[in-house]
């Protein structure tokens, strides 16, 4: 969380909203599994997402973009939205935050 | 960005296969309590033909197909190569597994028998086709594709050799005798199609299951040379040399040494794993894992014993039934209720996915009823080995009821995943059922 900290109004809107986003599969929402590598707000680009998944060829990997879509769609209809979906870094289990931690059980 | 459910094939497709696996299942283990006494005979016997090939192709590998159709796209990040293919593979292949068991039923050696055999024949080509040809679209190499491509072929063997019996019944033209074909169908049936294909489905699956991260495949690699080497041997054997029970101690512990890399490879994966409570469908799949050693175990013994050409009972069937029912068995109880709900659910919620109150996956059946499915089935397992191995027929047709209560739970919990209602969202975030559906 406190990297999110000096991230603009919206960006840390975006934060929120993506908490929302639960990973079906694992119960788990996409912020606290580490997947969101980066928020990005600005007047040209609008909102911009980079994330990753927790395999290259997850089956939940469509379902989890749509969610996110869907979410900042409902959120922020306005602004436009990119979502990059990155495999580098590669996601390890180092990623996941505290709360996420919690969650599995680690 | 990689679109994975959208490379995925149609949910009836898929459903169809689970539907008439689960169905399959039941009627399996009513064969089986009906025919309870015939595990004490011979293994080349009406009844446990029939009950043998109702498990293993109407149930486990109408599963395996299925799910290979869910699957392979996720490996080749490609779609399936032919949806029609699939729907005429399974027409054929149902029809085929239907025939060929009542056929085993009523012992008819005739005609249907041979339409039945080249019915399978045919539907297995086809599934062959369509495996090999989705695995090409793809230049992506990955061992999981090389295990998933390999079983085909030895699947393949099977079916060939399956059929040849078959018309071997009616028109004696084979050189050797019968029992002689019957270990190559099943040891290509057993090792070729379902350890290499389950080898390389659960290298894929379970680490992604688990959480675990990229894992090595030098084990992986390791174990699909040694298995090979051991079949094609095996093979060559069979053909031409007649089997030998030395060269079979030797190939025995080839195929041991594969399956004890891939238990290491999936202990790593648990080990390194981030979710630590497993849910009941994983706890399924490591039961699975684990128990694999009691064949493999027994294996030793019916190879190092004297008369290892010959097969001794009850080892034999004690060998072939922990190895069906508590490796194979235990692994398709398990994912059926890893893989079905998520692809129930894709169909039904997946565009509705990030709105509030959606259902889960896991909240499409009853994980209660898994919970019990679960005991049954290994108190049955336990209780079926335990009378095979003191020749005890009360516990044997016990374990026989346990299991059609087993069969029941699978099938009450799969067709209520299966007859699911997708939900219209509602913006006051309550949901109520489609009426159209």
């Amino acid at each position: 969380m406190e990297a999110w900290n000096h991230a603009s109004k919206i960006e840390q809107d975006v934060y929120y909203a993506l908490k929302e986003v639960i990973d079906p599969e694992l119960a788990i929402n996409i912020v606290d599994l580490g997947l969101i590598y980066t928020i990005e707000y600005s007047q040209e680009k609008g909102i911009v997402v980079t994330m990753t998944l927790s395999s290259k060829g997850c089956p939940m990997g469509d379902v989890i973009t749509d969610a996110i879509k869907n979410v900042i769609a409902e959120k922020f209809p306005k602004l436009p939205f990119t979502l990059e979906l990155v495999w580098e870094p590669v996601w390890t289990t180092d990623m996941v935050t505290n709360d996420g931690r919690k969650e599995l059980g680690m | 960005m990689i679109p994975q459910t959208k490379n995925a094939p149609p949910t009836d497709l898929i459903v169809q296969h689970y539907a008439f696996g689960g169905i399959a299942f039941l009627a399996f283990t009513i064969l089986m309590f009906f025919s309870a006494d015939s595990f004490s005979g011979h293994h080349f016997s009406p009844a446990l033909l029939t009950l043998t090939h109702t498990y293993v192709l109407g149930w486990i590998s109408m599963i395996i197909f299925g799910a290979l159709y869910q699957l392979l796209p996720v490996i080749t990040l490609s779609s399936l190569y032919s949806t029609k293919l699939a729907y005429v593979t399974f027409i054929l292949f149902a029809l085929g597994t239907i025939l060929l068991c009542y056929c085993f039923w009523k012992f008819e050696i005739g005609l249907p028998m041979q339409i039945a055999s080249l019915l399978l024949l045919s539907s297995i080509v086809l599934f062959s086709i369509n495996v090999f040809m989705t695995c090409k679209k793809t230049t992506i190499k990955k061992i999981e594709s090389d295990f998933i491509q390999t079983a085909v072929i030895w699947l393949l063997l099977t079916a060939v050799i399956g059929m040849l019996m078959v018309f071997n019944f009616r028109y004696p033209f084979l050189p050797m005798e019968h029992l002689h074909y019957l270990k190559l169908h099943a040891h290509f049936g057993f090792v070729g199609w379902f350890v290499l294909l389950i080898i390389g489905v659960a290298s894929k699956l379970l680490p992604m299951f688990l959480l675990s991260g990229p894992q090595k495949e030098t084990k992986l690699k390791s174990a699909y040379y040694l298995i090979n080497i051991r079949l094609l041997a095996f093979f060559i054997d069979g053909i031409f040399f007649g089997l030998n029970k030395y060269r079979n101690i030797v190939y025995y512990l080839l195929v041991f040494a594969g399956a004890l890399l891939f238990i290491s490879f999936i202990y790593n994966a648990y080990k390194s794993r981030a979710r630590r409570t497993l849910d009941i469908s994983m706890i399924h799949t490591i039961t699975a894992i684990a128990l694999l050693i009691i064949p493999l175990l027994c294996g030793i013994i019916v190879v190092l014993s004297k008369n290892s050409i010959q097969p001794i009972m009850p080892l034999n069937t004690i060998y072939a039934t922990s190895f069906l029912i508590g490796f194979v068995g235990f692994l398709v109880l398990g994912q059926t209720f890893k893989t079905l709900p998520f692809i129930v659910w894709t169909n039904k919620f997946g565009k509705m996915a990030g709105k509030k109150n959606i259902p889960l996956p896991k909240d499409l059946f009853s994980e209660k009823l898994l919970n019990f499915q679960l005991i049954v089935f290994l108190t049955a397992y336990i209780g079926l080995l335990l009378g095979l191995f003191f020749s005890l027929p009360y516990f044997i047709i016990f374990s026989t009821a346990l299991f059609i209560a087993a069969a029941i739970l699978y099938n009450i919990n799969m067709w209520k995943i299966i007859s699911v209602k997708s939900l219209n969202y509602i913006s006051n975030g309550s949901m109520e059922p489609c009426k159209q559906n």
